[in-house]
């Protein structure tokens, strides 16, 4: 996988070689010139990828985008826990896109969605001998062709999901992959019992959230989603 | 067995501003049920002239009620030494016959000669390096000055020893070197503890055992990834105490590099401070600093696998920002640990400067550690401190030398001196 410096990595979230964030999003952004508060596309204050381009405050350390300012004290989330779950932030329902419209990212709408589903040994913080993480399971690379059901395969019960995942930390029905009719996608976590992240930020319960090319879901005790938009 | 691995930092950099620091907590997790390591322990008694009478009964009383404490799959041996050593029991499996046999090799022990450490610790080395493949934990008792070498036939001693075992040290009485003690004991990644009254022999050894049954992988490591072009300032040790392990460090790769902590026992936590110099970066950059991950040696089917546990929690992260409420916060993990370290020095120089005769050197430093160990809640080491100053003020860290202070409570401070207080976890930044 090719960092925005264009190193191989080993990695799939920071390259291994330079420590760059792996989001090809933030490297088209800074080859196009990045904005003197920072690349278009992350976080000027703190990195952070930007999920969802109208939402006026950063999810990890609240910085508003609005107004080009540090947001409101960060609540929940501490910079010593950079996985801790942090709450939603607040998108007020009327925010306006961007006001400035030629500083933000344009975004070339992916005419079709694939999800590479990887399984990251290093995920498994406390591994259990006897469900050994499958280290050396192939990539599998699932084409969004339709609204698809993630979770764990369970045949007794007769749930037999889009996406099945043979992750033991997952629930049967634990998250939806979603269409819209403007062809963007969408996350919905289905109130699973451990958890969605995205990007390294808990989904909460239930809720739903936009996704984009390299966006990063991970879920389970080891599977981690990378979204591709297929031109 | 695996480890957890958190990282706690202040992520956020003023631009121009390279260092980033990071608290690293380390707990070593339950061992998965069966398959237990072999182990290795080797007694290393002083028998010199003045370990005669009470020490050298009550020393040998204590080998063997630690060697009953042993099983079967245990192997141990007793090395004797004063300006020599000898093998008084070879390495032998904790069979009841063989502890019977122990028991007669020890009772014909007599103290006699001088004292040469460095024969003792060979004649172990020798005994170690015929099972490589056990976790090797020493316990070394002495009670004198190592007066019949030179410093140096130690320290290239310790060399050799140096990843053939690990070395708990203790000295009995107070008149032994502190510092000769705890070269040995640093050198083997141990501790040097006192034990003022011989009586007290049997007890330290009984413990010693309960922890060495207790290890349960070894050879364990902290790698430590960093990006292209940063460079590692240090790596410490901070709790359960301070131990700088930068000098340690083995390059794997240009980018890779691990730092030797020696064998853990199930359930063991350490907190490790990192400091890591990167490429400056601009406002709004955010990098990886490093990715440290711990590696390790765990017994599988009567051999060793090394495992490799990382976490996403234990990244550490450089990220700039204008806004200076961010970057000027310090993580109150860094915090106390900075506060533990000038503890430290604050003990070991005023220390130093009362034996010098500097007592107004002296009534500052130790002011300042009985300020820092009242602050930072150092309940244990606000009462060795007690022992050899009268607190006056804790809060102001105003004092007054004591008079007359017993030998044994100068050396324990002086040996506990980078026991650290483990910081607390959540809170605020204090």
């Amino acid at each position: 996988m090719l960092c925005s410096n264009g190193h191989d990595s080993s990695e799939l979230d920071y390259c291994s070689i330079c420590g760059s964030a792996m989001s090809p999003r933030a490297s088209a952004a800074s080859a196009a010139g990045a904005p003197a508060a920072g690349p278009a596309g992350t976080c000027p204050s703190c990195g952070e990828p930007r999920t969802d381009a109208s939402a006026r405050f950063c999810e990890v350390c609240r910085f508003d985008f609005r107004n080009n300012r540090p947001g409101p004290a960060p609540m929940g989330r501490s910079s010593e826990a950079p996985a801790a779950p942090s709450p939603p932030p607040a998108p007020s329902p009327v925010a306006p896109p961007v006001t400035n419209a030629s500083a933000a990212p344009t975004d070339v709408r992916p005419s079709a969605w694939e999800l590479v589903v990887a399984i990251d040994p290093a995920l498994d913080v406390e591994p259990d001998p006897s469900a050994p993480c499958p280290a050396k399971a192939p990539k599998r690379v699932v084409a969004v062709d339709r609204d698809l059901l993630v979770g764990r395969e369970d045949d007794r019960r007769d749930i037999h999901p889009d996406l099945a995942l043979a992750d033991p930390g997952t629930s049967r029905r634990h998250a939806k992959i979603v269409r819209s009719a403007d062809g963007t996608l969408a996350l919905q976590d289905l109130a699973s019992t451990n958890g969605t992240k995205l990007n390294g930020v808990d989904v909460a319960a239930g809720s739903r959230r936009p996704i984009r090319d390299g966006d990063q879901i991970t879920l389970g005790r080891w599977t981690r989603i990378i979204v591709r938009g297929r031109p | 067995m695996s480890f957890q691995i958190e990282a706690f930092q202040n992520r956020y950099l003023a631009p121009g501003t390279t260092t980033v620091d990071a608290i690293l907590q380390v707990t070593a997790t339950a061992p998965a049920a069966g398959g237990n390591a072999a182990l290795v322990v080797g007694f290393i008694i002083d028998t010199s002239g003045s370990m005669e009478g009470e020490r050298i009964q009550a020393a040998k009383r204590a080998v063997l009620q630690a060697i009953e404490m042993l099983d079967e799959r245990t192997t141990f041996f007793v090395v004797a030494f004063d300006a020599t050593a000898s093998v008084v029991v070879r390495e032998s499996r904790a069979t009841a016959a063989n502890k019977i046999h122990a028991h007669g090799a020890l009772r014909d022990l007599k103290a006699a000669g001088g004292t040469a450490m460095s024969t003792g610790l060979a004649a172990a080395r020798t005994l170690f390096s015929r099972t490589p493949d056990a976790i090797r934990e020493a316990i070394f008792l002495t009670d004198g000055k190592n007066e019949s070498e030179k410093p140096a036939v130690v320290a290239t001693e310790l060399a050799r020893c140096a990843g053939v075992f690990e070395c708990d040290c203790w000295g009995v009485g107070t008149d032994w070197q502190v510092g000769e003690v705890q070269e040995i004991a640093r050198g083997l990644l141990g501790k040097a503890s006192l034990i003022p009254e011989p009586s007290g022999i049997g007890q330290a050894f009984a413990a010693a055992m309960a922890h060495a049954s207790q290890k349960a992988v070894k050879d364990v490591r902290l790698r430590l990834w960093t990006p292209q072009g940063a460079e590692i300032v240090f790596v410490k040790q901070v709790n359960p105490t301070i131990e700088d392990l930068s000098s340690k460090a083995k390059v794997v790769s240009p980018l890779v590099h691990e730092y030797f902590t020696g064998a853990w026992s199930s359930h063991e936590a350490r907190d490790f401070h990192v400091s890591i110099r990167v490429k400056p970066g601009n406002a709004g950059d955010e990098m990886l600093a490093a990715r440290p991950s711990i590696v390790y040696l765990e017994p599988a089917a009567g051999s060793w696998q090394e495992q490799e546990v990382k976490s996403p929690k234990a990244r550490i992260f450089a990220s700039w920002t204008q806004d200076e409420t961010l970057s000027s916060r310090i993580d109150h993990h860094i915090a106390h640990y900075t506060g533990q370290g000038d503890l430290a020095q604050a003990i070991e120089q005023g220390l130093e400067a009362r034996a010098r005769g500097d007592d107004g050197g002296a009534t500052a430093l130790l002011g300042k550690a009985v300020r820092i160990a009242y602050v930072s809640a150092n309940a244990e080491m606000t009462q060795r401190l007690a022992k050899v100053v009268d607190v006056i003020d804790p809060v102001q860290g105003t004092i007054r030398l004591k008079k007359g202070v017993e030998k044994a409570a100068t050396m324990d401070l002086q040996l506990e001196s980078r026991t650290t207080k483990r910081v607390a976890r959540g809170g605020s930044s204090a």
